[in-house]
């Protein structure tokens, strides 16, 4: 583990571990995700790699173990798990861009959503109380104001990434490395503390590869936290602070890229290494 | 010349078949003409229609017909995707297993009798039970919304079916509930693909509709029959009336055609 990053918890997971039937896909999983770190997973298909980052933002529900997202157990059904998911952005290989909106509706569906829900949640509560009344007239905000804002900053997203005249085309006419990078920026439009990619590249022709690991790297060098599930290994090398190999269900080993590429300690990261470089 | 002796040399056989069958045709409608006197019957109901002014009750036919297919439409399709919905929750809670348990009572229901019997029982008992009193066409409306919606939650299921897992996923990872990500994502792209479907439930929902006389309410199926027995003629009004419910569905089809085309370039050009 290097020292470049404090010490800051952003995601925990505890004895994680994911069944379908009786397959077991995660098994009892111990992890720390710091604040600021960049995890790169890797390992063969069928490791459990996907699941083990869809559980730590509960795509798939856990079987059994805890996750902690800001000290809270975001497995249990009881917590709101909509509030932590705004906090946790996921990139998905098949980059799942919404299809019956424009580009700029993508990036401002989820904050002009919430900020209305928002709203509403302080109206009702100003029916009941008083001091809700006070705040509800505080906060100083409207539908119309939380559009605007949301705009101006899915413009702003989509000048970073160049892509401010495909505002108003819908995806369909987009290029693959196009869509993905849209998705990433329709993910930081939520101002999210951790991001999740699940093999952001998978999907991709070869020559779309770079401009979206660029913009990985981009975000990686602002210093956010991020945990990536890639077959890019020469990626994951230049970017990862720490590597987990997994396999079967397991983390097998991890350390810093220097450890895990030049000299891997376990017998299966060695004939993964062998095969896959 | 010599292209014509070869085609009758090929064709001789279907040339005499189709001569037989013309000539049987042109007696049968001779004898037809003849016994049934349709000039008569004509005149019976062009006095009726027009001179007594007929025409005046298939016009709030009509009326009722578009009124009772549009309104049952809409209904449906408000019943039909909140039931296709809440199918789609998983069932996780208990409270979602008997949600699904009373959609699926209600698909089983509306889809297990026939919508006379709806009609009749809704019209004549339950609503006086509930101490509601209403003309026979809102009736009609209530009747035919409640019947659609058990049949439009079944294609809109199918339609929330055909919409990629990953747009919903999509939603729920940026922390949006289920019920906005359903709205907002999943059912725009599933009305999208069952437009088609829908069209075809619409012309069914028309044709259906003859039935709401049994419950006396004016439709176009009702004011020829009303038409019929007063003038003792029933004929000419039947086959108006059958060539009235083509041509409206024939017009009807020829506009979910041209909208089938234009989502197709939509989906082209986007």
């Amino acid at each position: 583990m290097t020292d470049t990053h404090n010490q800051n918890v952003m995601i925990e997971a505890k004895g994680l571990t994911k069944k379908y039937g009786s397959l077991l896909v995660l098994d009892h999983i111990d992890e720390v995700i710091h604040e600021g770190e960049k995890v790169a997973i890797i390992g063969p298909s069928g490791s459990g790699k996907s699941t083990f980052l869809r559980c730590l933002n509960c795509m798939e529900d856990p079987t059994d173990g805890a996750v902690y997202f800001d000290g809270v157990n975001i497995a249990d059904m009881r917590v709101d798990i909509n509030k932590h998911r705004e906090h946790i952005g996921m990139v998905f290989q098949a980059f799942n861009l919404f299809n019956n909106m424009t580009v700029i509706e993508n990036i401002m569906l989820a904050p002009v959503c919430l900020g209305k829900s928002r709203i509403m949640k302080a109206r009702i509560k100003a029916l009941f109380s008083k001091g809700a009344r006070e705040e509800f007239k505080n906060m100083n905000t409207s539908v119309a104001k939380i559009k605007e804002e949301a705009r101006e900053r899915a413009m702003a997203l989509l000048k970073r990434i160049g892509l401010e005249e495909k505002a108003d085309k819908y995806p369909s006419t987009l290029s693959g490395g196009q869509k993905q990078r849209i998705a990433i920026v329709r993910a930081l439009a939520m101002n999210p503390r951790v991001m999740l990619f699940d093999e952001p590249t998978s999907a991709l022709d070869p020559e779309m590869v770079g401009e979206v690991l660029d913009l990985i790297k981009n975000l990686a060098d602002d210093g956010m936290t991020m945990v990536i599930v890639t077959h890019e290994m020469g990626f994951a090398r230049e970017v990862a602070d720490r590597i987990l190999f997994m396999d079967g269900g397991k983390i097998a080993e991890q350390g810093t890229p220097a450890e895990i590429f030049d000299n891997p300690q376990n017998p299966r990261t060695k004939q993964f290494l062998n095969a896959v470089l | 010349m010599e292209k014509t002796k070869k085609f009758f040399a090929r064709h001789w056989v279907d040339i005499l078949v189709i001569a037989a069958l013309a000539a049987i045709i042109v007696l049968i409608a001779a004898n037809v003409y003849t016994e049934f006197r349709f000039a008569k019957k004509w005149d019976i109901f062009y006095n009726y229609f027009i001179t007594n002014n007929g025409y005046r009750r298939l016009i709030t036919g009509m009326k009722n017909t578009a009124i009772i297919a549009v309104l049952g439409l809409l209904i449906g399709i408000l019943i039909g995707t909140l039931i296709a919905v809440i199918k789609v929750i998983p069932p996780y809670k208990k409270l979602t297993r008997y949600a699904h348990k009373v959609c699926t009572f209600y698909v089983a229901l509306f889809r297990g009798t026939p919508i006379v019997v709806q009609l009749l029982v809704g019209y004549y008992i339950l609503f006086p039970l509930m101490r509601l009193s209403m003309p026979p066409v809102n009736a009609c409306v209530i009747i035919f919304g409640l019947n659609s919606g058990a049949y439009i939650s079944e294609i809109m299921r199918g339609g929330i079916n055909s919409v990629d897992p990953g747009q919903l996923e999509a939603a729920r990872a940026l922390g949006l509930p289920f019920s906005t990500s359903m709205l907002k994502v999943v059912v725009p792209q599933a009305i999208k693909n069952i437009l088609p479907t829908m069209g075809n439930e619409f012309i069914a929902l028309i044709k259906e509709t003859a039935v709401v006389g049994y419950v006396g309410a004016v439709d176009i199926t009702n004011a020829f029959q009303y038409q019929g027995s007063n003038s003792y003629e029933y004929m000419m009004p039947y086959l108006v009336m059958a060539l009235i419910y083509i041509v409206i569905v024939a017009i009807i089809a020829g506009l979910i055609k041209l909208m089938e085309r234009r989502l197709a370039r939509s989906d082209r050009h986007a």
